[in-house]
């Protein structure tokens, strides 16, 4: 285990006496409890952390927290592996296993790292334009090897045996970010009993703060700024948890963090979860991100943003070097020089300008910072980590090498603005801090501190004061009292001088975006090449497109591209959710596996699971396939069953088929109108078959409707198309036809329906229900009768979907299991059995009844044969459009029957239908729809759709089915194949 | 007679679950014997529906479609505009109310055995409705007496708050096993027992 040869013997926040074991590239690592992966790294003098995307450079660590472009690390392994993690804002804990990315074979020696030789060939564009030809579809070879060259880290393909969920929340005001201005802005607007739910991506409280010397006034502002928060009833502060994206409504995705707390699935815990928040009022407090100078080599390991150094130094207790050089152009990073002279670290301080804040230069005098002027660093020194600097002094009149192995730069201070843009809003450029801030804000929505663009500690304050108390007021619940506007430490010093161009050295790189290797050349390229505009630039050169979203590169991109323009027009990119990366798996939460949606069960569900029925998916039911008792599989069972139904008696699970309540003193008005054909004469006890169109005229639906008694129905839809009718029928009631008086209830829960089916389907009802007189007299044919049976309510109706003597019984749903074991028993002398949904969709193929295959959307009435149902007397939904010549087409695709003529083939689904001698090419003359072995003609028949239909009965087709290279011949018939005169109805 | 069967009878069976510090935080269970009634309104027919409601259960049709109005055994939600539920543990009723209410005058659907009505109680609950419906359960927006219909798991439901820790929820029955599933899931690691009725 290595030594902490870099944490220094006091200050930090860390927790001395609580040692934490970790593993980074195979080598056992000690850190402390408050580190985080990135500073326990540093401890233990660990600078190089990884391969750059592109031209595999050495990279070390660029910043402190979530704007690292560089140390991006594999953690965990198996199924735990998570590729592309960011060091920085990784909560180190025992047992942690972190390795790097893009190397081989190790970070320290990695073969790709020829790559950067070839820099100069493989600018922007470079791929795209050499590997486009030599023909079309050429970079579809190319691409698989270009993108495993480059590269993040490599998912896996393995189950991910964590817990991921998703829950709701609410707020008065949200507070995103808990630094000094969140944790005022909280307070005030919590003061007056508003809630406040503060969100901080760190797991401690303070931002900014948490950079100053733990034994600072800084710091015992920081706890009780804290702890004012804290004493808030009506406040939560919630740590470790970020916020993705800010969406219309004031709808917040926050992303919380549990793996510190080393989650057990198996008792329910989560590792992370996304929280969709909904609040009245919104703070942000989100900060600002320092940026980088642009010079020669700038992405060398040890060289690194001023805020990051000082916060390794003074909340990790760490020194990311022996000697530094601290490059600025504005006043922040003179902080992290004193305080790294303070820790008795030799500093060079690198300032463009030509002064600074009055009390930072006679502290810097003082502890004997070695301070230049006009002077700006021309090229980072060294290989896999800087050894010195080249700067140039003097405005460029000398030239002087400085040696270091920590390099500080601070190119300024962006606002973290993303979340503000997220509702659509654009940034405006603000010309004191040369970057870009809110221009403006939605309702409701508020901010304060650095994200304003103010950086001073005293504007922020009286900034979050007022928002907190603007915010409460917003929600509707005014703040109390407000927390003290008067800052109770030094402020922060806030000069700033722009950058400009920088002066580049020929032969070395000056990276703009880190994570995706796009350099100053590239820009340049970019802008020779015409892409000025950010968002082409963005899109040609990749800029800003990493797992960072430009986070340390798009200021300065935008800035330097300017300058190449010799504009100054404020153009600024789209940032979109999520903020930072998130996991596919806190998105999905728990709605995985048999939860991806939720199960529809029949009443008689566990009957069917319990009596050897086989499930099958339809839609969102479970339905019973087919029953062991008839066979071991789908194609042997659903014969079987079919030979019960047509030479005895079968009962078939229906209760999936959608039924309606509809009642009311226009209810007959209502269907006449919804159905095609007549329903405003159907009698009570009368029951009859109808079709309803959509409104283009295709064929929404069939089913039967009922009437049980005077304003009363009962209808029946498909299974797959219940929802839609349903809806429908609201929609229709509610818009168009608002004078009718009818109500409409899904009554599809309430009823189990069963259907009773085949030649000794009356007797079998005698046995069972025995009492009801349900001779073909007073149940005749399409009949209903509406019974109350050992005190159960009863709904018998006779109508037939398989073609046989058969009734469908309905009865509350509680009671389902004993009527249908009940019919399961009592008929047994008759040798009754159950089947499923494979025989029930067979047996009305031979019947030529249309299903929901046949009911696509797309056919006419005409085009299924149904066209003499529609009446000629009354209006109909559809009807107006059914007369389009174009729906009238005589060569329309219209509804056929089909006989398989080779006994040794068979019919399949799906399968094109070509004319005989017709070469087979195209889409030919229609398709097959549904197919079943047919028991009583022994033989495979199907319905289909056929281009003339049934004017072609009797010649010969092709059936092509190109997926298994068959082609089978079969006959075109009428589409009733059994019983064409409906005797066996009638009986 | 015909015995009956609730959709979730198998569930109940199966028993509680310790969470994961030890403890149960949630109770669950199902109702048992209550009836559901929907009760839909014709344009200018509400007088004569109201008498008749008042003859029939004392009391009138709620205007609040947020609030539940109780009164005596029955509980009255107004559904939509021109939708009301009525659930009574008093079994007369739906007989009654049929006999009270002629065609022309309101619509009456039995729904009784369409909803599987299952109650959520513990100290958990909030937090366990936190990840199943998007409604801000919080006191001063959801107060006890408080009902909302939302979606739960892709499914429309009705959820009611009888107490500061205690709720009900009516579900479709055919969707009631896997909305139980989802909801024992979700409560794993807050621990749940399964109430008796």
């Amino acid at each position: 285990m290595s030594g902490a040869s870099h944490r220094l013997p006091t200050g930090g926040r860390v927790q001395r006496g609580e040692t934490i074991e970790f593993e980074f590239e195979g080598r056992r690592l000690a850190g402390l409890r408050g580190d985080t992966l990135a500073s326990a790294l540093l401890a233990n003098g660990v600078t190089l952390v990884g391969r750059s995307f592109k031209y595999h450079r050495p990279r070390g660590f660029l910043a402190a927290g979530v704007e690292e472009p560089n140390a991006l690390m594999t953690l965990g392994n198996g199924a735990r592996t998570t590729p592309n993690v960011q060091a920085t804002v990784t909560e180190l804990r025992s047992g942690l296993i972190a390795r790097c990315q893009n190397a081989w074979p190790s970070v320290n020696f990695d073969l790709k790292a020829v790559l950067g030789g070839f820099a100069p060939l493989l600018g922007a564009g470079f791929y795209y334009k050499t590997f486009m030809g030599p023909r079309r579809g050429s970079w579809m070879f190319y691409e698989p090897f270009i993108r495993r060259a480059a590269g993040l880290g490599r998912a896996q393909h393995k189950s991910d045996p964590d817990r991921y969920e998703t829950r709701h929340a609410h707020a008065d005001v949200l507070v995103i970010g808990a630094g000094p201005a969140g944790l005022a802005a909280a307070a005030a607007a919590a003061s007056g009993g508003a809630h406040v739910v503060l969100v901080e991506q760190d797991f401690v409280p303070g931002g900014s703060l948490l950079g100053t010397p733990a034994t600072s006034a800084h710091e015992k502002w920081r706890l009780k700024l804290v702890a004012a928060a804290q004493a808030q009833p009506t406040l939560e502060l919630l740590l470790r948890t970020t916020a993705l994206g800010v969406y219309d409504g004031n709808m917040v995705a926050l992303l919380e963090r549990h793996d510190h707390a080393s989650c057990d699935a198996s008792r329910g815990e989560a590792r992370e979860v996304v929280v969709t928040l909904r609040t009245r009022s919104i703070i942000y407090a989100t900060g600002a991100l320092e940026q980088p100078l642009l010079f020669g080599d700038n992405d060398r390991p040890g060289v690194m943003l001023a805020s990051a150094a000082r916060t390794y130094l003074n909340r990790y207790a760490v020194a990311a070097g022996r000697r530094a050089v601290v490059a600025t152009n504005n006043d922040s990073a003179w902080h992290t020089a004193l305080d790294l002279a303070a820790a008795g670290i030799p500093v060079t301080l690198l300032d463009q300008r030509t002064t600074a804040d009055a009390a930072l230069r006679e502290g810097a005098a003082k502890a004997g910072i070695n301070i230049h002027w006009q002077a700006r660093p021309l090229r980072a020194l060294g290989g896999k980590a800087v050894t010195g600097v080249l700067a140039a002094l003097e405005s460029g009149g000398r030239e002087q090498r400085f040696d270091c192995d920590l390099l500080c730069m601070s190119g300024g201070w962006m606002p973290a603005a993303h979340l503000t843009t997220h509702t659509g809003r654009k940034l405006i450029h603000s010309v004191g801090i040369d970057a870009f801030m809110p221009a403006g804000l939605d309702a409701g929505h508020f901010m304060a501190g650095a994200v304003s663009g103010h950086f001073a500690l005293s504007a922020a304050l009286i900034e979050a004061v007022t928002a907190g108390a603007a915010a409460a007021a917003w929600a509707g619940r005014p703040a109390a009292s407000l927390p003290p506007t008067h800052l109770p430490v030094p402020d922060q010093a806030c000069g700033f001088e722009p950058a400009g161009a920088p002066p580049l050295r020929a032969g070395s790189k000056a990276f703009v975006d880190f994570q995706n290797d796009v350099t100053l050349n590239d820009l340049i390229a970019a802008h020779d090449e015409g892409y000025e505009s950010v968002e082409h630039l963005k899109r040609y050169t990749t800029l800003g497109m990493g797992t960072d979203q430009g986070k340390t590169s798009n200021i300065n991109a935008i800035r330097q591209m300017n300058l190449l323009r010799s504009t100054s027009a404020a153009e600024t990119t789209t940032f979109r959710p999520p903020y930072v990366p998130v996991s596919v798996g806190a998105l999905v939460g728990r709605a995985i596996g048999r939860h991806f949606r939720p199960i529809r069960r029949s009443p008689l569900h566990d009957w069917h699971v319990a009596n050897g029925g086989v499930l099958i998916e339809a839609g969102p039911w479970l339905r019973a396939w087919y029953y062991r008792w008839a066979g071991n599989s789908a194609a042997e069972a659903y014969r079987q069953e079919m030979r019960v139904v047509r030479t005895a008696v079968g009962v078939a699970d229906v209760s999936s088929l959608g039924k309606i309540d509809i009642q009311g003193p226009d209810a007959a008005e209502f269907l006449n109108r919804i159905y095609v054909n007549g329903f405003a004469a159907l009698a009570p006890g009368k029951a009859r078959y109808g079709v309803m169109l959509n409104d283009d005229a295709s064929v929404l639906d069939d089913g039967t409707t009922a009437c049980l008694a005077p304003h009363r129905y009962f209808m029946t839809t498909t299974t797959a198309q219940a929802g839609e009718v349903m809806s429908w029928l609201e929609f229709l009631l509610q818009t168009a036809w608002t004078d009718l008086a009818v109500q409409v209830v899904s009554v599809t829960d309430q009823w189990v329906g069963m259907s009773l089916a085949g030649p000794k389907a009356r007797v079998a009802l005698e046995l069972a229900l025995p009492g009801i007189d349900c001779s073909d007299a007073s149940v005749p044919y399409m009949s209903v009768r509406e019974l109350e049976y050992e005190g159960m309510p009863l709904r018998l109706l006779r109508l037939s979907f398989s073609g046989e003597l058969a009734y469908e019984l309905y009865v509350p749903a509680d009671h389902g299991v004993a009527l249908w074991e009940r019919l399961l028993a009592r008929a047994a002398p008759l040798g009754i059995k159950p089947y499923g949904l494979e025989a029930l969709a067979s047996l009305r193929i031979e019947k030529g009844h249309v299903a929901g295959l046949e009911l696509d959307h797309r056919n006419t009435l005409d085009d299924l044969g149904l066209g003499k149902m529609a009446s000629r007397d009354k209006p109909y939904i559809g009807r107006e459009l059914r007369g389009r010549p174009e729906l009238q087409a005589p060569e329309r695709w219209s509804l056929v029957g089909l006989e398989c003529l080779e006994a040794a083939q068979r019919l399949r689904g799906g399968a094109i239908l070509f004319a005989d001698g017709e070469p087979q090419v195209g889409h030919g003359r229609g398709y097959i729809t549904s197919v079943t072995w047919s028991t009583e003609l022994d033989k495979y028949i199907a319905l289909g759709l056929y281009q003339g239909g049934l004017k072609h009965v009797g010649e010969t087709v092709n059936c092509a089915y190109p997926l298994k290279n068959e082609s089978v011949r079969a006959r075109l018939v009428s589409p009733l194949f059994i019983d064409k005169e409906g005797a066996r109805l009638r009986v | 007679m015909f015995e009956q069967a609730s959709a979730l009878e198998k569930a109940l069976a199966a028993g509680g679950h310790a969470g994961s510090n030890g403890a149960t935080a949630l109770r669950l269970g199902m109702r048992r014997n209550w009836h559901l009634l929907q009760l839909g309104t014709y344009a200018d027919r509400t007088e004569a529906l109201n008498a008749a409601l008042l003859a029939t259960l004392g009391v009138a049709l709620p205007v609040s479609s947020s609030a539940v109005l109780r009164h005596g055994r029955h509980q009255l939600y107004r559904i939509a505009a021109d939708q009301y539920w009525i659930v009574t543990g008093d079994s007369t009723v739906p007989a009654a109310l049929a006999k009270a209410l002629p065609a022309d005058v309101a619509s009456l659907t039995a729904l009784s055995h369409a909803r599987v009505r299952i109650a959520l109680q513990g100290s958990a609950a909030v937090a366990l409705l936190g990840k199943l419906v998007a409604v801000d359960l919080r006191p001063q927006s959801f107060a006890v007496g408080s009902f909302a219909q939302t979606g739960l798991h892709h499914v429309g439901v009705l959820l009611e708050r009888l107490g500061p820790d205690s709720f009900e929820l009516y579900v479709l029955r055919t969707f009631a096993a896997s909305t139980w599933e989802w909801l024992l899931d979700a409560a794993l690691p807050f621990g749940y027992e399964v109430l008796s009725e």
